[in-house]
This record gives C-alpha cells, structure tokens and sequence, in this order.
C-alpha cells in the first residue's frame, strides 16, 4: 500500500522530468545509433598504393576486395599523410615493405593483414612454380639417362662379340625401371588463400559493433539506470524528504522496494527500448533468445538501482555523484566482454569478479553470438541476483542513518 | 506525556545535550526556546528516534523510543522544508498521507488545507511557492494524519505577521485533542506557549508558565531571561 503510493510518486515525478526522460529513452538510442556508424564496415575496401610491385601480388591483392594504386618511388609520409591510401606496399630486390602511419588500427589492420597475405600467396607461387620447374628437369633427365642406355645399346651391338661378352656388362636391364617415377602430382592448389579461417559463432562478416552492440546494451542499461535511481535518491536526501518520510511510520524496507520497483519500471522500458531498437532497426544479429537478453538486463538495471542508491548515500551533491563514474562505471566496460580477462595480470582477474558488468557484458555475448540457452547462463544470472540482494540488504540498513528503528 | 530521563547526546566529541530530564505534558503548548544551535533540533530528532541518544530514556506513552509504531501518532515539521518540489502541494499533502498506512478522509485534506490558506494555490507546483507557502504546506502535512503528539520545528519562520497569528490561533485550537512541542528563536513567540523550556548550556536552563520565568528572573521579557543566564554563567565561571 504505502509501497505502492511511492512507486506512483516516482513514476508521476519521472513522467513530468522530460529531461530525465530524454536521458532514459532517447540518448542510449542516441550513442548506439553513433557507434554503428562510427565501426567500419569490413566489407568497406581498403586501400593500398603499391610500388613496383608485380601485376600477380596486385592481381591477388584485388581478389581480396582492396583497392590497389599503381605508384612511382615517392615520399610515402606524406602520401599517407594526405589520406591517398591505408598503407604503401614496395618491393625492393626481393624485400617486401608495407608502410603504415599507425595511428588508426581501425583501417590499417585490414591493410597489413590482406598484403602479408597477397606477399605470402605470390611466394607460395613461386615455390610452386620452383617446384614444377624441378619436376620437368627431372623428367628431362630421366628421358636423357634413357636415351644413354638406347646408345650404349647401339654401341656395344657394333663392337666384336667376343669384346662384348668379355665386358658382361649387364644391361638387359628392364627399362622400365630407369623411368624414374616422375609423375609427382605438381597438381597442387596453390590458387587457394594460405589459410582458411573457420569461424566458430558467426562469421566473416561481424563487424568489431556487432561484438559490442551486445555489452554496450547491458553497459547502457547499467549506467543510465545508476546514474538517475542515484540522482533521484540524492534529491530525496538533499531536500529533507526522505527525513519527512521516515517521520512516517513507513518500513526502511518499504522505501528501497520502492525506489526498486519505481525505477524499475522505466529501467524495463529502457532495456526494451535499447534492445528492441538493436534488434529491428539496428539489425543487430542475434543467435540465442531475446528473452534471454531482456532477463540479463532487467536483472542488471535492478543492481544498477541498488548501486546507484547506495553510492548516493556516500554524496552530498550532484558533482559527486558524477566522480563516482570513473571510480565505478568506466572501469567496468574494461571487464565486460571487449578484452580477455583471462589475459589480464592476475590482480585484474581478481577484480573482474566484483563487477557486475562482467557478468552481464559476457553473458550478453554468450546469448547474442553464442546462442546460449538459459539453463547455460543461469550461473552468472544468480550472481547477478545475488548482487542484487547484498545491494537491497545495504540500502535498507544504510537508512539507518536518518531513522534508528 | 513525553517523559525524558537523564538524557545525554553527542556527536563525537561534542557534547549537545548533557542528562536532560523533562516531561512534557498532554493538552498544552510547550515551547522549546533557545539561540541557534542549542541543540533544540537535536532534541527533537532524538525524540522522533532519528537520531540515537547516548544514554538516558526517552518514552512517549510509556512506549520507549525509538519506535516504529509510535510514528503514526505524531506530526512531524521539519525546520527545513521537505517537500517534493515537482509535485503540488496537494499532491505533496496527499502523498505524506498516504504514508499514514490509513485512509485520511477528502474532508480532512480539505480543512487542513483552509486552515494553512493554500486552497487556492493547491494545484500549483512546489516549485512556485513562496518561502511561506512552502512552511504553511509542511505545518499542513504535519496535521494531516491528525496527531496526537505535534512537533514542529521552528513552524513560524518566514510566515508574514497576520498569518502567523492566525496559525497561532489554530494551534491552541488543536490542543483539544494533541500535545504540541514547538520549537523556536524568536522570543516575542514564546509568551503564547502554555509551557516554556529554555535551553542553554546542553540543557534546560529554566522552565515553567511564561509568566512564571518572568518572575522568577525578575525581568519583563524572555530575551531579558536569556541575559540573565548569560550573565549567571559569567559570574559562576572560575576567576582566572
Ligand atoms: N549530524 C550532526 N553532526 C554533528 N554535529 C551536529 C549534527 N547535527 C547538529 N550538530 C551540531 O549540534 C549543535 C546543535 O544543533 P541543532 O540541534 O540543529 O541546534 P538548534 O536546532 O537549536 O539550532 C550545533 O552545534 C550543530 O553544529
Ligand atoms: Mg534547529
């Protein structure tokens, strides 16, 4: 009843504040619209000058969808410089040099991955051309040794018998032996790429966004929803209402279910939102369920709630709340799903632990790519409750503070 | 009846009030007076159970404090203004409410907004009152759930001459059915309390009928009485 009254209090205040409004419902849409543009496309051709480098390296180069541009000697800086290509590829007296600026990994690691790769198929090329040179010389050989065999034939046919019987050389030798087996099978593909890449979830064309799409989901979700239930909670404090309500003999407990279920309304309708928009108007792909992704998100906007509440408690004004965000928010994308924690030192993967973003923004990424069912996530989703239920348990005795029973 | 016994609060190292022991008596006015910061505040959100008191009783009923339950017979006024900015004063009045777990009749809401004059002004936004609407709103709210123990913190500041007067005459209306504990600095307000409790020196320095403490001092007005204390501290403080 009481509970029930301040959840309609929060909605009426929320509906009426379009400002916070704006930041719930339309600048998550907003950023996530930014990032899909800002990623490159993969198909999006990269470009390549290339200096007196052979028509086949350029040939495979072009197989590759880059775009090649045939250039004389010239200072590679400021070609670069001027945006005419990703990266200058030159050969000189069998040496290969691809020249990058290295200040945009975005454009270049396509540059330097498809050269190496057009390089390494000209040389494989070549070998084989090698090859094939070395097989027909041994066939020339062997027909050579035969025809030495026909004319030591002719020739002891002319000598006088008993000279040739004498010599005894034996050479009923069966002919067929000295054909060398030459038919090695030259007929090796070498027009294949050198190394064909399997892609387990997915494939060829996910873009580095579609990978994020998912974490930025969860990491929207997460910060948006901390930042306005925090916000809110300190105008609460700092305007002497929540002193007035605890005059009133509503229950601690009431007032944090409250604040929960009041917010978490319009957490749910952003994490819909933001996923509904990925979905069908971002086109974002996604393997596992839909229903899966809105439990990880709900799940996480109410830790979210209950973090920004109670970090408010340690605030005495708007600015603070906002410190708390390099302290709290942008360390977690770190942990997320976008690096490897198990890579990290291992001072760092005893933090990740600790942050509930690396539960959601992982788990995200094993629904959206991977496809993982529920009962396959229900280990990260419990932690996730049970973040949850230490946040709620905290805030109620943190009121504490303005009432002693 | 509030009764505190040997009552001591402090916040680290600073003591506020030391062994305070006052009863506070049923059907009457009582107006806790003394300069800022003497720890009237202090006192109060002790005896709302908002803040712990170090040692000491404090019971309201015979129901020692804090206690949960005993919320629902008091009105609280805070010194500052808690209200929600963004809703209306009657949206504020019916929110707090509300909060009373019972249903607080139309009427009620009505009357005790005659009674603060915000009739008209029901509908406005918080955020649009004046200094004195927004007490008036909070003495409203503190009525609402029909106390029987009203407690208000300095309820008369910013509120112009002829309606305080007018709330003054409302207040001796309600003791009728409630005990009213009022804090105050402005002395001239103090001779409309029925019970005086001057505090001075992390404590109750005098108390009594207003007219009482006047004799008692031999003086014709409260701001003379605190004088009186003053110079009494000087002259019991060692020569050095
Ligand atoms: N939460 C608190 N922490 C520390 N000191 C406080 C706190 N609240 C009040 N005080 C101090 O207690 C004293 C009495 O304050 P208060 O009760 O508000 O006085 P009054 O209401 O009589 O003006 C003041 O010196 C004030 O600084
Ligand atoms: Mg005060």
């Amino acid at each position: 009843m009481r509970m029930l009254q301040l959840i309609k209090r929060i909605c009426k205040q929320v509906l009426r504040d379009k400002r916070t409004l704006a930041l719930l419902f339309l600048a998550p849409i907003f950023v996530i619209t930014l990032l899909n543009y800002i990623f490159p496309d993969p198909d999006d051709e990269v470009t390549i000058a290339a200096v007196n480098v052979s028509d086949e390296v350029i040939d495979i180069l072009e197989d590759n969808d880059m775009i090649v541009k045939q250039e004389k000697a010239m200072d590679i800086k400021s070609y670069l410089e001027e945006g005419n290509a990703s990266a200058v590829l030159e050969e000189k007296a069998g040496e290969w040099t691809l020249t990058i600026l290295n200040d945009n990994p975005m454009d270049e690691g396509p540059a330097i991955q498809g050269s190496s790769q057009a390089v390494m198929e000209t040389n494989l090329n070549d070998l084989s051309d090698n090859i094939d040179d070395m097989i027909t010389n041994m066939e020339d050989m062997s027909a050579n040794v035969e025809d030495m065999i026909e004319s030591i034939h002719e020739m002891m046919e002319q000598l006088p018998p008993e000279v040739a019987q004498n010599m005894n050389i034996n050479l009923d030798m069966d002919m067929d032996d000295t054909d060398i087996d030459t038919d090695i099978d030259s007929e090796i593909d070498m027009d294949e790429d050198p190394i064909t890449v399997e892609y387990i979830y997915g494939d060829e064309s996910y873009t580095f966004f579609e990978i994020l799409n998912p974490i930025l989901v969860s990491f929207f979700v997460f910060f948006f929803v901390f930042l306005i239930a925090g916000m809110s909670m300190l105008k609460e404090r700092s305007s002497g209402t929540l002193e007035k309500l605890l005059s009133t003999p509503i229950r601690k407990s009431e007032i944090v279910f409250g604040y929960l279920f009041g917010y978490g309304i319009f957490a749910i309708l952003q994490t819909a939102v933001i996923i509904l928009y990925s979905v069908y108007i971002l086109d974002m792909e996604i393997v596992g369920s839909i229903t899966n992704m809105f439990i990880i998100n709900i799940l996480l906007s109410f830790v979210a709630l209950g973090l920004g509440l109670l970090l408010s408690t340690f605030v005495s004004s708007e600015f603070q709340m906002i410190q708390f965000i390099p302290l709290v928010i942008i360390p977690q994308i770190f942990f997320s799903g976008m690096l490897n924690v198990d890579t990290m030192e291992p001072w760092l993967q005893w933090i990740a632990p600790i942050m509930p973003l690396y539960y959601a923004g992982n788990t995200m990424i094993d629904v959206v790519l991977k496809g993982f069912t529920l009962g396959e996530i229900i280990a990260p989703l419990s932690i996730l409750i049970l973040f949850i239920v230490i946040f709620v348990t905290l805030n109620i005795v943190g009121m504490r503070r303005y009432r002693k029973v | 009846m509030i009764q505190i016994s040997n009552m001591s609060k402090s916040f680290g190292k600073q003591t506020i009030l030391r062994d305070v022991s006052v009863d506070i008596d049923t059907n009457q006015i009582t107006g806790l007076i003394g300069p800022s910061g003497t720890g009237k505040t202090t006192l109060i959100k002790c005896l709302m159970g908002m803040e712990k008191y170090d040692t000491g009783s404090i019971q309201i009923d015979d129901t020692a404090v804090p206690n949960r339950k005993l919320l629902n017979k008091i009105g609280y006024m805070a010194q500052s203004d808690s209200l929600y900015h963004d809703l209306t004063g009657l949206e504020n009045i019916q929110f707090f409410a509300h909060m009373y777990g019972r249903k607080i009749p139309k009427k009620a809401v009505q009357s005790t907004l005659d009674l603060v004059q915000l009739e008209q002004h029901k509908k406005k936004l918080v955020q649009h009152y004046s200094g004195g609407m927004k007490r008036r709103l909070s003495l409203a709210i503190a009525l609402i759930n029909q106390p029987e123990y009203l407690i208000l913190d300095e309820p008369t500041v910013g509120i112009d001459p002829v309606l305080k007067l007018n709330i003054w005459d409302q207040l001796h209306d309600l003791k009728k059915d409630s005990t009213l504990l009022i804090t105050t600095h402005i002395m001239d307000e103090a001779m409309k309390c029925d019970q005086l409790l001057l505090m001075k020196n992390k404590g109750i320095a005098a108390s009594g009928t207003p007219q009482e403490i006047l004799e008692n001092f031999g003086v014709s007005d409260i701001d003379q009485v605190f004088l009186r204390l003053e110079e009494q501290e000087y002259e019991n403080a060692p020569v050095n």
